[in-house]
């Protein structure tokens, strides 16, 4: 008589082998030779290669990842220097950068909103700026370009790089189920070459540094569990990436929090399980302390005039812009009744408060801002619901993608590769109730993916990037919320993304997990037994 | 016997109204039957069943499952901290 089991004993003895059990040793052992077998499931899985290349690639996954990644590295060059170059039109923002760099256009013609501007050579008359970590890249690129004081192409080429590299590994690690490598390649490189974020590769904007960045961190932090040197090339991706991500701005800086939230989390983790190794302790903690540094940088790298503007134009075009008497909104902030009449002109305009005789004197506390927000809860989730749906609306508004000698008309934005921001935006249009419930069931999909497999395993770590991923979006949508008004699309790109991003890896997590144990749990033996399920819950 | 784990599974249909009773389990009594050897009716006792102590019913358990609640609190505490940090990093650096 067969001993009677509930459901769930056997359900947990499926899931999780004991470490003594044959499959275990098993799948741990590395793989050293591709069998038959091996080669013609390859063959099924991938027709489309020549026959004798499978036989090579075949129990050779990371060569497949090579030649995918090159593959996507020319198609996305192609897709943003042929048959024209594609960048973002300055809106005036990017003017301090070029500034600093000392730099200005090679070609005449409009600067601002029309036409993206990627050749510029040395500026005849000197401008202030500031300097920060945007802007040392920036200058580093202008080495590569001999022929030019900068030539943005060189970064459009360097963001296609990134981006193939991304996409391939995370196909690598999602290729435990069939179609799982192809799907999750192709979804990740069609959300980061989609005109609402690859456009930015060509700009002076720091929102390429801080896109540039995410990528690296993200794709970092699903190698900090890897084998071998793989886990410092990680870290050493997730403290670039982050430091770039988190030094572009003010608003940036806040995906401080989700990061060096998760690292010290990952430290605590290590510290309590009993047989984790010094440097599973240790590094994370160490990268948490790094990247405070960076963050601090970025968030006050606003100058206070850039405060202030940001400020007024959050309470006259963000808050005050619909309210009945603008004067006495004011003065229950603490602002002067007089700046009223200056309510609901946008900061830059020619006629906004700039020009009154008040303004030098003005003094305006961010805090006396997020207190209004604070007691004006339907003004708060109106700034939320509005971020939600820019984050959703692709390209800024009014801001061209071609260069002037394109042949396009001025303005024009480019709609190779649409497909992810049109679903983004028509999903994320019907407002913030919706993105509230879509991320929240992409961060319960991946608490339970990450919850149920083991540390070393591509699901868990598919899961926890994800998880970063959302806090990342959460952080940008919510500092943009308080504090932009103006061109909100541009300063929430990144929180976008990031939500883009958090969709591919937890569907790359469903692709990896496979009942028992895949093929990339034999490529990477576990070296921490100890940091098993049960400790890790 | 040596083997055998300090009590049997639990079985809804074992002899008597379930398992919280000392009867004898169902499983054991057949293999008596089927082997002929009774002995192990004699060591009934050990099959007593496990006492779990269950914490007082409340509200909130009947909701949700505590482990779960547990961890729904977890992300919610995550989730406002983060927010908290977010507005100091805001109001720190101003935007």
């Amino acid at each position: 008589m067969t001993t009677p089991q509930t459901p769930d004993v056997a359900v947990e003895t499926a899931r999780r082998p004991e470490k003594s059990s044959f499959d275990h040793e098993v799948l741990r052992a590395p793989r050293r030779s591709a069998s038959s077998a091996e080669r013609r499931q390859h063959a099924r899985r991938y027709p489309w290669l020549p026959r004798g290349g499978t036989s090579a690639l075949a129990g050779r996954p990371a060569v497949l990842t090579f030649v995918i990644a090159t593959f996507l590295a020319v198609l996305g060059t192609v897709r943003m220097l042929l048959p024209v170059a594609v960048g973002l039109a300055d809106n005036g923002e990017g003017r301090t950068v070029a500034c600093t760099l000392g730099i200005e256009p090679v070609a005449e013609g409009p600067r601002y909103f029309t036409y993206s501007i990627l050749e510029w050579t040395a500026a005849a008359e000197a401008c202030s700026g500031t300097t920060g970590l945007h802007t040392a890249l920036l200058t580093v690129v202008g080495w590569l370009t001999p022929t030019a004081a900068l030539d943005l192409r060189v970064t459009a080429v360097l963001y296609c790089l990134l981006v193939a590299a991304a996409a391939a590994l995370v196909g690598h690690l999602a290729r435990a189920r069939r179609f799982g490598r192809a799907a999750t390649t192709t979804l990740v490189w069609i959300v980061l070459m989609d005109v609402a974020f690859a456009g930015y590769a060509g700009s002076l904007y720091p929102q390429a540094l801080a896109i540039g960045g995410l990528v690296l961190c993200l794709v970092g932090w699903l190698f900090l569990d890897a084998q071998g040197r793989g886990r410092w090339v990680g870290a050493g991706a997730v403290l670039v990436g982050g430091a770039g991500l988190v030094a572009a701005g003010p608003v940036m800086a806040t995906a401080a929090v989700p990061l060096v939230g998760l690292l010290v989390w990952r430290a605590v983790r290590a510290v309590r399980t009993a047989g984790t190794s010094l440097e599973t302790r240790v590094v994370p903690a160490a990268l948490a302390l790094l990247l405070v540094v960076p963050a601090v940088v970025g968030a006050t790298s606003a100058t206070a005039e850039q405060r202030k503007h940001n400020a007024w134009e959050m309470v006259s075009v963000g808050l005050l812009a619909d309210a009945a008497d603008p004067a006495g909104e004011l003065d229950s902030m603490g602002l002067p009744p007089d700046a009223g009449r200056f309510v609901g002109i946008p900061v830059w305009s020619a006629s906004s408060i700039r020009g009154w005789s008040g303004w030098s004197d003005l003094e305006i506390e961010q805090g006396a801002v997020l207190g209004y927000m604070a007691t004006h809860p339907a003004l708060a989730y109106e700034r939320l619901d509005t971020t939600v749906r820019a984050s959703a609306s692709g390209l800024p508004e009014g801001l061209g993608s071609y260069t002037v000698d394109s042949g396009n008309p001025a303005g024009a934005q480019e709609a190779r590769l649409t497909l992810f921001s049109s679903f983004q935006g028509a999903f994320l249009g019907f407002g913030a109730p919706i993105a509230a419930l879509a991320w929240g069931f992409l961060l319960w999909v991946a608490l339970a993916t990450r919850r149920t497999h083991g540390v070393r395993e591509p699901a868990r770590r598919l899961a926890e990037a994800g998880i970063l991923a959302l806090g990342v979006a959460a952080t940008q949508v919510l500092a943009v919320m308080l504090t932009e008004a103006t061109d909100v699309s541009r300063h929430v790109v990144v929180g976008s993304l990031a939500g883009g991003l958090a969709l591919c890896l937890v569907v790359a997590a469903g692709f990896a997990t496979r009942e028992g144990a895949g093929p990339t749990s034999s490529a990477e033996p576990a070296a921490e037994p100890a940091v098993g399920s049960n400790g890790a819950r | 016997m040596s083997d055998r784990p300090a009590h049997p599974p639990i079985v809804p249909w074992s002899w008597g109204t379930g398992p919280q009773t000392r009867e004898i389990p169902l499983p054991v009594v057949m293999r008596a039957i089927r082997t002929g050897d009774f002995t192990d009716f004699d060591r009934a006792e050990q099959y007593r069943p496990v006492e779990v102590v269950r914490p007082p019913v409340s509200s909130w358990s009947l909701i949700l499952p505590r482990a779960a609640l547990a961890r729904l609190s977890g992300v919610a505490a995550g989730v406002v901290g983060g927010a908290a940090l977010v507005v100091l990093l805001v109001l720190v650096g101003g935007a």
